[in-house]
């Protein structure tokens, strides 16, 4: 067959061939370790809340499964299917986000109305594929229209009101975290497609706007913000979140109180199973296990990298760096966020946190990753 | 590659953003690891400090008060847990509505609820020990600032039995009279404090018992109460019969000298002490002293016993009913000739035994008033224990002597009493009575008169309890027991004299007669209808003796041979 032809072929000149083994190997680990810190995290809080302090880890290890799945499943289609479905998908999810916004058709927790509820109790959050869709769909697009990139308004202009679109529908559940992924997601993209630098000064002009009309004028967002720097100035209130999260850390020092054995989690430390989950880490494992972690995560990005190097196709090339970089900003992201450099913001941690429609995400991006690695290896990117 | 131009210039470009990713990352990530590290070393003291003030607080633990349980482990006083209601009256936010609500419930005027709830304080306690169900009304008319909690009380199971005994303890939690308050140390609840880790929302987690829980010890008393029981429906039954104004009743074991029963009659039911008047609380058999009568002339007998000045057989004259003293006439209640020593104490002579303290001298008489105890406490461990009036021989009257033959002049407690009954019947040994069980094995006795003496003794008051004797009343049937009767003139406490129509009468005694087990010590104050010890309290005796004796495995002789 073509395919063991293929993978003779171009055994040799491929690097990164053999670390989709790893790339799975890695995310394995990291949901196995997630659901330790999970239960950790959550079984007294589940046992207070319905007397079953399985509950979430339950929960949990049912996406696990699912995630494991999906990978399969995202795995089995050719990307040439993703890419020309990615536009649909796109506009499907914008249709669905803004459902949400039709009041009483969403699930609200904490005044944020992301979900939808699924029958059997699933949650089911639009953002976080939408995330994934526009990140294929920017890939194919801006392949197919490279040559137009050069001019600003088919261009750059072009795929900014895309984006606003989308991220402006996020912003509104409200989720802030989610559009500016979008966001950083797109200027990653253009950048790597080929759209000139100096088109990029606009969004210095953009930036300033939205950091004024949305973060600026939105008291909690820059509450939050100034939150961050300025903790102390209200400790029980906006400050509140970050400096439990530094109690967390801080007291955990080296070792750690132990695994299960901390107890900021007793409703000290606000949703210390999702996003506040490496706080956790660094409560019950100290320096040691947070350090881990951290080196576990930059490892998995490793290599993500070394097999984007690798990669051939353009589109491919491109949907890589979007999934390397959506998958690095939330994950360092969430880590900056927990130790108090960036402001608090929802955004939960790949594959640690608590949560089906993210871990669903990671598992679409990294099915998507292997089948890249897979057309690479054997030499289907010409099927064009 | 076919669009090489736009391709080439791509694949760098591309090639140069994902570095740069790659690289902020990296970057970030260190940045991140530093500020973690920073955080859990040179910070770490600082925060842990926050951690451990926010998770951990103290928590005091309160011990239960002790309970106070009889000799067979029977509770007598106990510590439960009952409701009360209380109010954040600054919380209330219609005192008029919750005043009616809550008096239709509790039924408590209004306006005393109104009166509380209308105050600036934030504590006020509304009804204190209710009810489960008027609790649960309570909770179910969710009136804010009012609220339910859980408060401990003292229990007393047994109501009034032995209540002046035990005594009761105060609102505070600590003992007010009696044991409560003599053993409170002992009984008060030891506190301690733990650190305990509570939640965010301040709920505190159950994190194991502390320590002295595990302390199950209760304070073990020498009183049965079933003797306590029988002889308090005895004492009852005689002093609602006479009309008594007080009666007391002591059982004490001989063997140990521990007290078995100790009654104060009108009883007095420790649960409601606010509805008694102070008087009530008193537990008399130790704190009031009155005259013994002739109760006390087996001391004077024994005296000259142990001097032999007289033997148990040697006949004194008793002038027929009348006798002169210096300035004074002492009569018989029924007059006599020549009779024995025995005949004496059986037929309670005052003359005789006036006969022969005269014989002792005030010197002699009085040592051996003081080797029986009597004059000073006899040390039992409980507070507030009389010591007797008993003044210094140097300034008796010839007639002081005399009298004090037969008990006048002189003031004992009932205990007194008792425990001189008790060396007596323990062969001359005298010992510290005791109430606390454990107290047993500090208790040596002291002997204050021969064997021989104290059986001479026992065998003229067993004469006094046979037919014929003035105590014959106080007989059980089936068994042979030995006693004093005694009829005491009150002292009017107004007039400082003895009043006419006012007696106190007594009987104590010992059972079985050969081998005595017992000292039942009976006083009768002001009794009406009739006054002889041998009449009105001979009987009590004879009801508690006979209900104890078989309760001890002593079971009644005629009965063993008819079956």
């Amino acid at each position: 067959m073509g395919i063991r032809q293929g993978q003779k072929n171009s055994a040799s000149d491929i690097p990164g061939r053999h670390v989709g083994r790893e790339i799975f190997l890695i995310s394995s680990i990291l949901i196995a370790f997630g659901m330790v810190i999970l239960f950790s995290a959550s079984f007294l809080y589940s046992l207070d809340l319905n007397g079953n302090p399985f509950y979430f880890l339950k929960k949990q290890f049912c996406y696990g499964i699912v995630f494991f799945v999906v990978v399969f499943l995202t795995s089995c289609f050719p990307l040439k299917f993703y890419y020309r479905a990615s536009k649909w998908a796109v506009v499907f999810f914008m249709l669905l986000l803004g459902g949400l916004l039709i009041p009483g058709v969403g699930t609200c927790y904490n005044n944020a109305c992301r979900w939808y509820l699924l029958p059997g109790g699933v949650h089911f959050q639009p953002a976080e594929f939408a995330k994934v869709c526009w990140t294929v769909y920017l890939a194919s697009a801006l392949v197919r229209r490279q040559e137009k990139l050069a001019s600003f308004t088919d261009g750059l202009l072009f795929y900014t009101i895309w984006a606003s679109l989308l991220a402006g529908l996020i912003l509104l559940e409200p989720d802030f975290g989610g559009a500016l992924l979008i966001g950083f997601i797109m200027v990653v993209m253009l950048a790597g497609a080929g759209v000139p630098w100096r088109h990029f000064l606009v969004y210095l002009l953009i930036g300033a706007l939205v950091f004024y009309f949305f973060v600026y004028r939105v008291d909690y967002r820059w509450e939050r913000v100034i939150s961050t720097y300025n903790p102390w100035d209200n400790p029980r209130a906006q400050g509140y979140q970050i400096i439990q999260s530094w109690i967390a850390i801080g007291s955990g020092g080296i070792l750690g109180h132990g695994l299960g054995q901390g107890l900021e989690k007793l409703r000290f430390l606000p949703e210390p199973f999702t996003d506040f989950i490496l706080s956790v880490v660094g409560h019950e494992l100290g320096f040691i296990g947070m350090s881990f972690t951290m080196l576990f995560y930059l490892t998995f990005l490793l290599a993500l990298y070394e097999s984007w190097k690798g990669f051939r196709m353009p589109e491919n090339r491109l949907l890589g760096l979007g999934i390397l970089s959506l998958f690095a900003v939330q994950i360092l992201t969430n880590g900056a966020i927990v130790v108090g450099l960036f402001p608090t913001k929802g955004l939960p941690l790949p594959f640690l946190s608590y949560g089906g429609s993210h871990l669903v995400a990671a598992g679409v991006m990294l099915g998507l990753w292997l089948r890249m690695i897979r057309e690479e290896r054997i030499g289907e990117w010409e099927w064009k | 590659m076919a669009s090489a131009k736009p391709g080439e210039n791509g694949s760098s470009r591309i090639r140069n953003v994902g570095r740069a990713v790659f690289l902020g990352t990296g970057l970030l990530g260190a940045i991140v690891l530093i500020k973690t590290l920073y955080l859990q070393t040179f910070q770490h003291g600082k925060w842990l400090r926050r951690y451990e003030a926010q998770v951990y607080t103290q928590k005091r633990y309160h011990f239960f008060r002790k309970p106070i349980v009889d000799k067979n482990g029977y509770p007598l006083a106990i510590t439960i847990v009952e409701k009360s209601v209380c109010a954040d009256p600054i919380q209330v936010s219609n005192p008029a509505e919750a005043a009616s609500t809550l008096s239709k419930i509790l039924k408590v005027p209004e306006k005393t609820l109104m009166k509380k709830l209308s105050s600036k304080k934030r504590f006020t306690w509304i009804k204190r020990h209710i009810s489960d169900q008027k609790a649960q009304l309570i909770k179910r008319a969710k009136i804010p600032g009012i609220y339910i909690i859980k408060d401990r009380k003292r229990y007393y199971p047994h109501k009034w039995l032995g209540g002046q005994v035990i005594g009761f303890v105060g609102s505070d939690g600590h003992g007010l009279e009696g044991i409560e308050k003599c053993y409170d140390h002992v009984l008060s609840g030891r506190e301690s404090n733990k650190k305990v880790a509570r939640d965010g929302l301040g709920r505190l987690l159950w994190a194991g018992a502390p320590e002295i829980w595990a302390d199950k010890s209760e304070l073990k008393l020498t009183v049965d109460s079933y003797i306590q029981f029988v002889s308090e429906r005895a004492i009852q039954k005689c002093a609602e019969k006479y009309r008594a104004k007080s009666a007391q009743v002591v059982v004490l074991d001989i063997s140990t000298f521990e007290i078995l029963a100790m009654v104060n009659w009108p009883f007095f039911d420790p649960n409601l002490y606010k509805y008694y008047s102070p008087e009530a609380w008193r537990n008399r058999v130790i704190m009031d002293i009155f005259e013994p009568g002739s109760t006390f002339k087996p001391i004077v007998v024994a005296a000259a016993l142990e001097e032999k000045i007289l033997r148990p057989n040697s006949i004194i004259f008793c002038e027929n009913g009348s006798f002169r003293v210096p300035g004074h006439t002492i009569k018989d209640v029924h007059p006599h000739g020549w009779l024995s020593l025995s005949d004496v104490v059986k037929f309670s002579s005052n003359i005789g035994a006036a006969k022969v303290a005269m014989q002792l001298g005030a010197e002699r008489y009085y040592h051996y008033i003081r080797k029986f105890g009597l004059g000073s406490k006899t040390g039992i461990d409980l507070s507030g224990e009389a010591r007797g009036i008993i003044r210094d021989w140097k300034s008796w009257r010839p007639i002081d002597l005399a009298t004090a033959a037969f008990g006048q002049g002189i003031g004992v407690t009932v205990l007194q009493l008792a425990v001189t009954f008790g060396a007596i019947a323990n062969d001359g040994i005298i010992k510290k009575p005791f109430i606390i069980k454990d107290h047993i094995k500090q208790n040596e006795g002291r002997r204050i008169m021969s064997r021989e003496t104290a059986r001479e003794i026992r065998k003229m008051l067993v004469r006094v309890a046979e037919k014929g004797g003035t105590g014959a009343a106080a007989v059980p049937e089936g068994y042979k027991v030995g006693g004093k009767t005694g009829t005491a003139q009150r002292i009017d406490p107004r007039t400082g004299k003895y009043s006419r129509g006012s007696y106190t009468a007594l009987f104590v005694g010992f059972a079985p007669a050969d081998n005595p087990r017992i000292v039942v010590a009976v006083v009768v104050h002001e009794p009406h209808g009739a006054i002889f010890g041998g009449v009105v309290a001979a009987p009590v005796f004879r009801e508690i003796v006979q209900n104890v004796l078989p309760y001890l495995g002593i079971f009644p002789k005629s009965k063993v041979e008819n079956t």
